[in-house]
């Protein structure tokens, strides 16, 4: 297993390295003049050519190329001049927002939409599996951001004055924002710290932070405004996962050892479960690791529309702003983390089927 | 003699017989027996129709502003004369009271899906839209296609040093979620359908380049295409007359539903604001200028996001059930 791990790490090496030199690339194929697309159209030549300057923009590209990756492994990802911070801090504050969405929406996904393709495979052709397999076609079909747009009708305005009532957009009830639980606790963490920045991240993790604290009317109120986001989210992946569960088992089912695991005398539930459901599982896995790419784009327009402060949600504020720095810092950080992602998938298949080492 | 003619004979015969069951024609019939496929045949059809004859259906221009034209008001809803508004029948008064645009009154003008906020007819917007998603999503298909293949074959015909260094790439491309690098690449080459469009060919490309690469290494052992090279054949010839025919199939399913793809990310794109822009009647952006209008105005939302479910249903259906047709193994295990 050492040696399998060993070898992914490495596999992912270069992999990372392409991703530094493509938003390289495409930072440096800004039309037009880099300091006019940063600094904006009124920039004057003379605080151009100090920006220049300062920025190493006119050292040769190959310099440059040594000098962004060397920031970036820094976790230097940048600074906004719109927000005149940098993208690390913004990111400290966005990104607990969508771990968390798409923790939900996974979770979600994978304790419906497994089950239910377990199911719809044992009553093949009857009204629920063919109701299934139709709500599915269409579900993959539809835009999230639509779905995410007419639940919030339904649910905010139709429902309205009935218990059923959701509320459409932002995160907790304003002023119900919980007090992070290092103040709570009382610490004194030394601003700009590493530990100060860690403690912040993790408060954002409403979810954590609720919990840690104890504060359950402002936990009830975050779950009940996360209802609709995590359950657009969810949509598409628990549909494909429903999907791919439900063949993946019909292929199992049809196959020989379950036929003698039943001759044997075996229990229906036993064999299902024990039999053909861990064997079905396994490809369900890889479309699990396939999920996380689509539910990060899932999770930049759920934001947009539910208007939550996530990292998709910044996305579009930076894309309507036209904060370039915004988005190349986000573009490399996310691409990495979804490197890293990808990484921990495989190595739980590796673990999962012992096959995959040996080959 | 005779019994050369008669060889010849069964010989033809033989030979019709495998033209009869040829891949294609046993797709065909496959096809035509699946209800999926046939009703996404028909709903791609019927986009088609509507894209083609959206001129002589649409009964205003799809950028017409009708302020001074008609009385009507913006963001008003659907006014469909169904039922006479001052009918005295209890289903009539039922229907109105609870379906207002089914009965409006009888001197405002028919606009089947109602108003947009800048006072145009919705429904001329929404069957204009059918032109510029089919004609995204084809054309986007086939960069990507042309690419990819082009790639993937080279990729797996030279193998060695060359399938790495393409592959690699590839794989970069790849390691990104395909939204967020749609995103950077309009980013850079700024907002617009042209842009957005290929944003998403080039994110698009790795997909195919990787089937064709599969085919190309499944068949390029076979002793047919050594046989080829043999006869004399040069690598280019072998490469497309007798490898990448066998890519075909993979690939047909995968452009098909790389169509209904296509018109989604196309539309989510415009949806943020990065591919058409206003006032171009395209559906993603339709709905992205009126989102915040849902709770008073709903059908701005709701016909736009309809459309695109419909035309992206239609070749996802098509799509799978080409796949099922093609490879019956995996209906048999159950994918219909």
């Amino acid at each position: 297993m050492l040696q399998y791990t060993v070898r992914r790490l490495l596999l992912a090496i270069p992999v990372v390295l392409g991703i530094f030199v493509v938003t390289f690339a495409l930072a440096r194929w800004i039309p037009g003049d880099p300091c006019r697309a940063m600094l904006g159209e009124k920039a004057t030549p003379e605080v151009c050519a100090r920006f220049m300057e300062e920025n190493g923009l006119n050292d040769p590209i190959p310099v440059q190329l040594v000098n962004y990756i060397g920031e970036i492994l820094r976790g230097d990802f940048g600074e906004s001049i719109r927000y005149s911070r940098s993208v690390t801090e913004i990111m400290i504050d966005r990104l607990p927002v969508t771990i968390e969405l798409g923790a939900f929406g996974l979770t979600l996904a994978i304790v419906i939409g497994i089950p239910v393709g377990v199911l719809a495979a044992l009553k093949r052709n009857s009204f629920f599996d063919v109701f299934l397999m139709v709500i599915a076609n269409i579900g993959v079909s539809m835009p999230i951001y639509w779905l995410a747009l007419m639940l919030m009708f339904f649910f905010a305005t139709v429902m309205r004055g009935t218990p059923f009532w959701i509320p459409p957009s932002g995160r907790v009830t304003p002023g119900l924002s919980p007090d992070p639980f290092f103040e709570v606790f009382g610490w004194e963490l030394a601003k700009g710290s590493i530990l100060a920045g860690a403690a912040k991240f993790l408060s954002n993790l409403y979810l954590f932070n609720n919990i840690i604290t104890g504060n359950w009317s402002s936990l009830k109120d975050y779950l009940h405004h996360m209802i609709l986001p995590a359950v657009c989210l969810a949509s598409t992946s628990l549909l494909t996962l429903a999907r791919f569960t439900r063949s993946s088992m019909l292929e199992v089912i049809n196959q020989d050892y379950i036929k003698a695991a039943r001759a044997k005398g075996l229990l229906r539930r036993a064999v299902i479960w024990k039999h053909a459901f861990r064997n079905a599982l396994l490809p369900v896995i890889t479309v699990v690791g396939m999920q996380l790419s689509l539910l990060f784009g899932g999770a930049v327009l759920t934001e947009t529309v539910f208007g939550l402060a996530g990292v998709g949600g910044m996305m579009y504020e930076a894309i309507t702003a036209r904060d370039f720095v915004v988005i190349q810092g986000f573009t490399v950080f996310i691409a990495v983390s979804f490197v890293l992602l990808n990484l921990i998938v495989d190595l739980t298949y590796g673990l999962i089927d012992p096959r995959i080492k040996v080959e | 003699m005779a019994s050369k003619i008669k060889k010849t004979k069964i010989g033809e015969k033989s030979f019709q017989d495998y033209r009869q069951n040829s891949l294609w024609r046993l797709t065909l019939r496959r096809i035509f027996h699946q209800r999926n496929a046939l009703f996404g045949m028909g709903l791609i059809g019927f986009m088609i129709l509507i894209a083609v004859f959206a001129p002589v259906i649409a009964p205003y221009d799809p950028l017409q502003v009708l302020i001074g034209i008609e009385d009507v008001k913006k963001r008003s809803g659907p006014c469909i004369h169904l039922v006479d508004p001052e009918t005295t029948s209890a289903l009539g008064q039922q229907v109105c009271s609870s379906l207002k645009g089914l009965c409006c009154p009888a001197d405002q003008p028919t606009h089947l899906m109602g108003i947009d906020g800048n006072v145009r007819d919705q429904f001329s917007r929404v069957l204009y839209g059918a032109r510029i998603s089919l004609l995204v999503g084809v054309v986007t298909v086939s960069l990507s296609l042309t690419v990819g293949t082009i790639l993937g074959s080279l990729a797996g015909f030279l193998g060695g040093r060359w399938d790495n260094i393409i592959m690699r790439l590839l794989d970069v491309l790849m390691a990104f979620p395909s939204l967020l690098l749609m995103i950077a690449i309009v980013n850079v080459l700024g907002r617009g359908i042209i842009n957005a469009l290929l944003a998403i060919s080039i994110v698009s490309i790795p997909g195919y380049a990787r089937i064709v690469r599969a085919s190309v290494l499944s068949v390029k052992t076979n002793e047919y295409v050594a046989a080829s090279k043999a006869l004399g054949g040069s690598s280019m010839h072998v490469l497309f007359s007798r490898i990448l025919p066998n890519a075909i199939p993979p690939l047909i399913v995968r452009a098909t539903l790389g169509i209904g793809g296509a018109i989604l990310e196309t539309a989510a794109l415009s949806f943020l604001g990065l591919g058409a822009q206003p006032p171009t009647p395209e559906w993603g952006t339709m709905l992205g200028t009126e989102r915040a209008q849902v709770f008073t105005a709903p059908h701005l939302v709701f016909f736009p996001g309809f459309a695109i479910m419909l035309t992206v249903l239609g070749f996802n259906l098509l799509g799978d059930g080409l796949r099922d047709a093609i490879d019956p193994r995996l209906n048999q295990a159950g994918n219909d």
